[in-house]
């Protein structure tokens, strides 16, 4: 990106020809863009204080979710994916790493499949899109949307400490209108496409793969999935026990992310 | 005015923890199918036939059927299938189907060809009614509920197209597309059977409904809200060029008739027994509210006069009756349950009919815990005592059926068939 500093949590709206898209950024050096969760964006947080430290960081939430407006014709999370490229491109991102949570990992994996050469680095934490074939993967629809959220956390407090007033009713408008987009584009199959495995054998861009140890929204074993399919990847394995670990442990993520985008430099 | 019969056909085992005195309640999509006993299955489905029968001969002019899935409440989960049982073994009355779930079927054109069948082994006695379904429908089918909306409207299209266009033709909508479209059947009613659309709480639903010039059956709803509703239709039909009457109206009410007033008292509160129904005022059970209500599946806040009795019931309080919110003695009270000897029981009919003034009613009975002789004896006394009244109130009160007066046009029909009576 460029030397410039941007201040944390600066917020951007970016026009896309589907309608504009909310769009929080800060920090300095290279660009990222950072795809959310299937519960959307929980705000400007640690993790994307610790990414500032070595990248200026894009988190927009998808259309949609949070602050966006949902585009109507969006069927699948490629619809999502070829969006986000679009802004990737609105943005001035060159050179850039890609980061993708949850449902935002099957996002980014998708615009991975299409992306030109400008992708630097993908890091993708316990990301959707994949068929477990042991287990299933925890399906939101079935859910009440606060058990939902609180399935990702392996520690009450941390929960407790993001979600003071699980009642609230902001953060309950903001989880109903993530679950009807995730019902708009992943109803079924859900949170996995047949097609995934096999237009990711294309996708070239260095990629590590996070997951934490007993995830109780996807299964972990989705991991060897994308190392099956992606040609450059390498799995980290987590001790801990939690699905949101840019929550819970956001110093121990940013740092994976840094790693690998240095890595990836390195071997260009 | 044209009277229907209808019960939910309850799964009824006295050994089910969920069932009649227990009291235990049921929440909604959580019972396993683990308990359904194939026995006592076969036992209901062949005593409500009998019931159906017995009603057409009884003198009812509609057999009433409705569609839920995964539940003992409805035991007709694919309704079509005792519809055509109906065409075959009844000769006069009318099949009413209130309603298939049109935004859940994938294949739209599959309906329209199990539709004209019946309509054609019945010589031309079906009456259809389409229904979005709530979230326990979706579910049992995965019908993706963002999009509920949207699919009813598109297949109420094509089935239209499918029954009054020749085929074949292509069909390239949002949700459907199919490249052949030429089923080798056809309705026996021309251009089509007869659409009545049933509806408790979406505007929208009411809204499409009037726009065209469907019949809409609230569906035990309470008295002074139904009015309302109907008033809400009178002035849609207005601002799309035709006058709506009675004919455009159904109201379905709780009734039950026996031979004492203490009996139908007794035997009426069994409505409330039973596999809980989130339907059935009084017996609702738990639902979980995430279910029932899907993303994107009903709006939330275009919503119909109804709602303020849901809300009483939900809440805690008395009912404006001064009796707990859909207990027996307020629905009683509130004549949302109308129960006793045929003299009572027209004394009350009568007054909901001055009220709500439809040309459709809808007789809700045998249900819950209600036994065969229970509905056996309330069926009697309706076809001896009760409808011969009703229809001699109807002309009374000038409360045509959509027989008689064209819901279309307000416009008598010629030749009014059996309804008019």
């Amino acid at each position: 990106m460029t030397d410039t500093s941007i201040a944390p949590n600066t917020i951007l709206s970016i026009e896309l020809a589907s309608g504009p898209v909310h769009v929080q950024t800060g920090g300095s050096g290279p660009g990222l863009l950072l795809l959310h969760h299937d519960v959307g964006s929980m705000g400007w947080g640690a993790f994307h204080d610790e990414l500032t430290q070595h990248f200026t960081v894009f988190a927009p939430d998808m259309p949609g979710f949070g602050d966006s407006p949902r585009a109507d014709w969006a069927r699948h999370p490629r619809d999502l994916a070829a969006m986000m490229l679009a802004l990737a491109r609105q943005a001035g991102l060159n050179d850039y790493t890609l980061v993708g949570l949850g449902f935002g990992g099957w996002v980014a994996a998708e615009m991975a499949a299409f992306a030109g050469p400008d992708l630097a680095a993908m890091v993708l934490s316990a990301p959707a899109g994949m068929r477990p074939e042991s287990a299933f993967i925890l399906d939101q629809i079935m859910e009440e949307p606060v058990a939902y959220l609180r399935a990702g956390f392996s520690r009450s407090d941390v929960f407790d400490r993001h979600f003071p007033d699980p009642k609230d009713k902001d953060l309950r408008g903001r989880l109903e209108r993530s679950r009807e987009t995730i019902a708009r584009v992943s109803w079924k199959p859900y949170m996995y496409s047949y097609e995934l495995p096999e237009t990711l054998k294309e996708a070239h861009v260095p990629t590590t793969i996070v997951w934490g140890e007993n995830d109780a929204v996807i299964p972990s074993e989705c991991a060897d999935l994308f190392a099956a399919a992606l040609p450059r990847c390498e799995v980290r394995r987590l001790p801990i026990e939690c699905h949101f670990i840019d929550l819970e442990h956001p110093a121990l993520l940013a740092g994976i992310v840094h790693e690998a985008f240095e890595s990836a430099t390195r071997k260009r | 005015m044209f009277i229907g019969h209808f019960t939910e056909r309850p799964y009824q085992d006295p050994k089910a923890s969920f069932f009649g005195a227990s009291k235990e309640e049921l929440t909604d999509l959580v019972l396993s199918n683990g308990d359904y006993d194939s026995n006592i299955a076969h036992d209901l489905y062949n005593r409500y036939f009998d019931e159906k029968l017995f009603a057409e001969q009884m003198g009812f002019d509609g057999l009433m059927l409705n569609e839920h899935h995964s539940t003992p409440f409805t035991m007709g989960s694919v309704c079509n299938i005792e519809a055509s049982i109906l065409a075959r073994i009844t000769t006069r009355a009318k099949i009413v189907l209130l309603g298939n779930l049109l935004a859940v079927r994938s294949d739209p054109v599959f309906l329209a060809e199990e539709l004209a069948m019946i309509d054609v082994i019945s010589k031309g006695r079906l009456i259809s009614g389409w229904v979005r379904g709530t979230g326990r429908e979706s579910l049992s089918h995965n019908a993706q509920t963002p999009f509920n909306w949207e699919r009813f409207q598109e297949a109420h299209d094509l089935i239209i197209k499918t029954w009054t266009e020749p085929g074949p033709f292509r069909w390239e909508g949002r949700h459907h597309q199919l490249r052949y479209v030429n089923p080798w059947a056809k309705p026996y009613q021309k251009p089509h059977m007869p659409i009545w659309v049933p509806g408790v709480l979406s505007y929208n639903t009411l809204e499409w409904a009037a726009r065209h010039r469907y019949p809409y059956i609230m569906t035990a709803t309470d008295e002074e809200p139904t009015r309302q509703c109907f008033e809400i239709y009178r002035t849609i039909a207005n601002d799309n060029g035709y006058e709506a009457g009675p004919q455009n109206y159904g109201y379905m009410v709780k009734l039950h008739v026996d031979e004492t007033q203490e009996l139908a008292e007794a035997t009426a509160e069994k409505l409330l027994q039973g596999p809980s129904n989130p339907f059935l005022e009084g017996n609702q059970g738990t639902v979980k509210p995430w279910l029932q209500a899907l993303p994107g599946l009903t709006s939330r806040t275009n919503m119909l006069p109804t709602v303020s009795s849901r809300a009483n019931l939900a809440g805690r309080g008395l009912s404006t009756t001064g009796f707990t919110p859909g207990s027996y003695k307020d629905q009683r009270a509130k004549r949302g349950i109308i129960a006793g000897t045929p003299k009572a029981v027209l004394k009350e009919l009568r007054a909901a009919l001055e009220n709500v003034r439809p040309g459709i009613i809808m007789v809700w009975d045998g249900d819950g815990a209600m036994t065969h002789d229970d509905s056996m004896r309330s069926l009697r006394l309706m076809g001896s005592e009760v409808i011969p009244m009703i229809r001699e109130y109807a002309k009374e009160l000038d409360l045509p059926g959509p027989f008689e007066v064209d819901p279309a046009s307000g416009l008598p029909l010629v030749g009014a068939e059996t309804a008019a009576k």
